[in-house]
């Protein structure tokens, strides 16, 4: 019974007539291998192809009876289950003619006459089947077997190379999704989708060899490539598309090619992957299940992924350390003379390092990941405490309104949260209003009937933000229990050139008010806007007229001047 | 009887034969035995007297193989000498030549005989 050990061994065969060199070099041999000898070519070919995918090596002597070396080299390398096996060929030092005639024929070694030293041969052997092992596996795992591009790790190794031993040339770096294979494969089974990867690889393989590039399949429907620089891919992705043909579906394939031109060379040495990323941004960036399209990378858009990856990893530091600032927007009554009636909360994020961060970035980043609620609870907590502050300092009451996101609806502690935050700041609902935007409403109208009607029942007023920002519907202003809408400042802007939204307006105003609710107009700039409004008999105007949004401390004076009008000593 | 002291004194380099061998003494001594017996002496005498050189040279370098990878250096050194002549297509007289080889042969074939 074989050890272990003993199976791992590798098996070599040595070819020689001359016995003392056989025993000899058999002798050395056997430390490490397993030795198959034989004293000419006829057998040596024998003993190989009874043993044929277990030979790491042949060791072959050219003089030799019945079939001399030359012709063993020949034979063997012209035999598809042999050819793999490297060769060394036993011979004398100094015939520099022979030797070119024995790697011509497929030999990569020589072992000179007389031998060196046991460990020199022995080490030269491990090097050579190491060498040849080494070559086997490449060429088993370099190409992606369906479609015979490269796989990954290769396709960047090889990509990296050529870059480097092409500094002068201008390469593009593209990445290549062919969308719907997975609706392919779904409708007419997976031979067809690898049908249709082997279609475009084909194509890929073919447009490659023209522009020297390479490629390789990345996974299962996306391709990296890199070429010389070209001015336009059209051709590509026609080809791509013509080949589809062949399929016969009723699936109409397309292509998304997304293109990093002009790659640099520093760059692509630091960073290969990364360069293919930024492909990949302008793939990713392009529509899917449309047309075929192409579309190349653009520094901007990777720089706002970049800022909101940043802002993302900031949040919770951000919070911890208050770097989220409330503003306060003041809200006048539509009258002769305008008086402070409440103030909108907003939410301004002071970066340590980047400064003043729009709202317009962090509020939908943080809505989209899943963020905005603790940011919610923060603007709530800090808008309740200046509204107790305001109340303590000037004897009188601001009312301010916080923003309840559309996610908070669906906290089944949002009732019980912002009662306890009233509560804990000794106000009255009437001084801590919420408003709920108007595209929230349009989700579950049941689930959002239910938790409004909750509020409404703890006391709560509700404001409809954003009211005809959206896909708006009249009917929400009889079916939601709400107090308040707020016209979406699209409907101000402009207001006073456009007759048609003024008709437009007047109807909405008359209709909230025939319902009961008061209408607040968001972004009022201009006097003839709040001129128009007053005429309309809208209730209340915010917006830059009176006073862009504030920090807490400035915002005093409007509280102050209240006084003043209201007679009271602040 | 075939010793290491003998092989020296005909002139071999056993420490660096002997070191191919894996410093294996008796291994060394059993390679060196075969070389008398080697069937390339007598194809190299044949074809010489024959003139048929290009089968000299196979016999010679053979020989040149199995006698530089044994260190026996005197006749080592002839059959390197001979060997260069043959694959030049010398023509010359080999007589003199191959006398030295066969008078180490002997040498050799008596040294190896019990």
């Amino acid at each position: 019974m074989y050890s272990k050990a003993e199976d791992m061994r590798r098996t070599v065969v040595v070819a020689e007539d001359e016995i003392t060199n056989l025993l000899l070099l058999g002798g050395i041999l056997s430390i490490e291998y397993n030795v198959l000898t034989a004293e000419n070519g006829v057998q040596a070919l024998k003993i190989l192809k009874e043993n044929a995918g277990r030979i790491s090596l042949l060791l072959t002597d050219l003089i030799m009876p019945e079939m001399n070396g030359f012709d063993l080299i020949r034979t063997v390398k012209a035999d598809p289950e042999l050819e793999k096996i490297p060769i060394i060929v036993l011979t004398s030092s100094g015939d520099a003619k022979t030797e070119v005639e024995c790697l011509r024929y497929g030999a990569v070694e020589f072992l000179p006459k007389p031998y060196g030293m046991p460990a020199t041969i022995l080490a030269r052997v491990q090097r050579i089947i190491e060498l040849s092992e080494d070559k086997s596996i490449i060429q088993a795992t370099e190409k992606d077997l369906l479609t015979g591009l490269y796989t990954n790790g290769y396709f960047l190794e090889y990509a990296l190379r050529l870059e480097e031993h092409h500094h002068e040339r201008d390469y593009d770096a593209l990445v290549l999704d062919i969308d719907r294979i997975k609706t392919l494969g779904d409708l007419y089974g997976e031979g067809k989708a690898n049908r249709a990867l082997q279609l475009a690889a084909n194509e890929i393989i073919g447009y490659l060899a023209d522009v020297h590039g390479i490629g390789s399949r990345f996974n299962q429907n996306t391709f990296y490539l890199l070429c010389e620089h070209q001015e336009s891919y059209e051709c590509l992705i026609q080809t791509i598309e013509r080949s589809f043909s062949a399929l016969d579906t009723d699936v109409r394939l397309s292509m998304r090619l997304g293109i990093l031109p002009h790659i640099r060379n520093e760059e692509f040495s630091s960073d290969v992957m990364g360069q293919f990323m930024k492909a990949a941004a302008a793939c990713s960036s392009l529509k899917a299940g449309g047309p075929s399209s192409i579309g190349f990378f653009d520094e901007k858009l990777q720089e706002q992924k970049r800022l909101k990856e940043s802002l993302l990893k900031d949040f919770d530091q951000a919070i911890e350390q208050r770097q989220f600032v409330v503003f306060y927007q003041p809200k006048f009554s539509i009258e002769e003379k305008p008086s402070l009636r409440s103030a909108e909360a907003l939410v301004r994020w002071i970066h340590p390092e980047r400064g003043m961060i729009s709202p317009g970035i962090f509020i939908p980043l943080l809505e989209q990941n899943g963020l905005i609620q603790k940011l919610d609870r923060y603007v709530w907590e800090e808008a309740a405490w200046q509204e107790a502050e305001w109340k303590k300092r000037y004897g009188i009451s601001v009312p301010i309104s916080v923003n309840v996101s559309r996610i908070d609806l669906y906290d089944p502690h949002l009732v019980q949260t912002l009662r306890s935050i009233v509560e804990r700041f000794k106000l009255d609902f009437d001084e801590y209003l919420l408003e709920i935007t108007e595209s929230a409403y349009s989700s579950d109208m049941a689930q959002m009937l239910d938790v409004i009607g909750r509020l409404k029942g703890e006391g709560f007023r509700i404001e409809m933000d954003d009211f005809g920002s959206g896909y708006s519907s009249l009917t929400r202003l009889t079916d939601m229990p709400i107090d308040v809408i707020k016209l979406d400042m699209s409907f101000i802007r402009g207001l006073e050139k456009d007759v048609k939204k003024q008709d437009l307006v007047e109807i909405i105003i008359a209709m909230a008010k025939k319902f009961g609710n008061l209408v607040v107009a968001e972004g009022v700039e201009l006097e003839e806007q709040f001129n128009i409004l007053r005429g309309f008999g809208c209730d209340v105007a915010q917006g830059y007229y009176f006073s862009k949004p504030v920090p807490a401390d400035e915002f005093g004076k409007f509280i102050e001047q209240k006084c003043m009008q209201e007679g009271r000593v602040c | 009887m075939l010793t290491i002291d003998a092989l020296k004194a005909f002139g071999a380099n056993t420490e660096e034969g002997m070191g191919r061998c894996l410093n294996n003494e008796a291994f060394y001594l059993r390679l060196v035995k075969m070389i008398p017996q080697d069937k390339n002496f007598s194809r190299l005498y044949d074809c010489i007297c024959s003139n048929d050189l290009e089968g000299a040279f196979e016999a010679a370098h053979a020989l040149k193989g199995a006698l530089g990878n044994l260190s026996l250096t005197p006749i080592y050194n002839k059959a390197v000498e001979i060997t260069e002549l043959l694959r030049n297509h010398t023509q010359m007289d080999y007589a003199p030549l191959v006398s030295e080889i066969k008078a180490l042969h002997s040498k050799l074939i008596e040294l190896c005989s019990d």
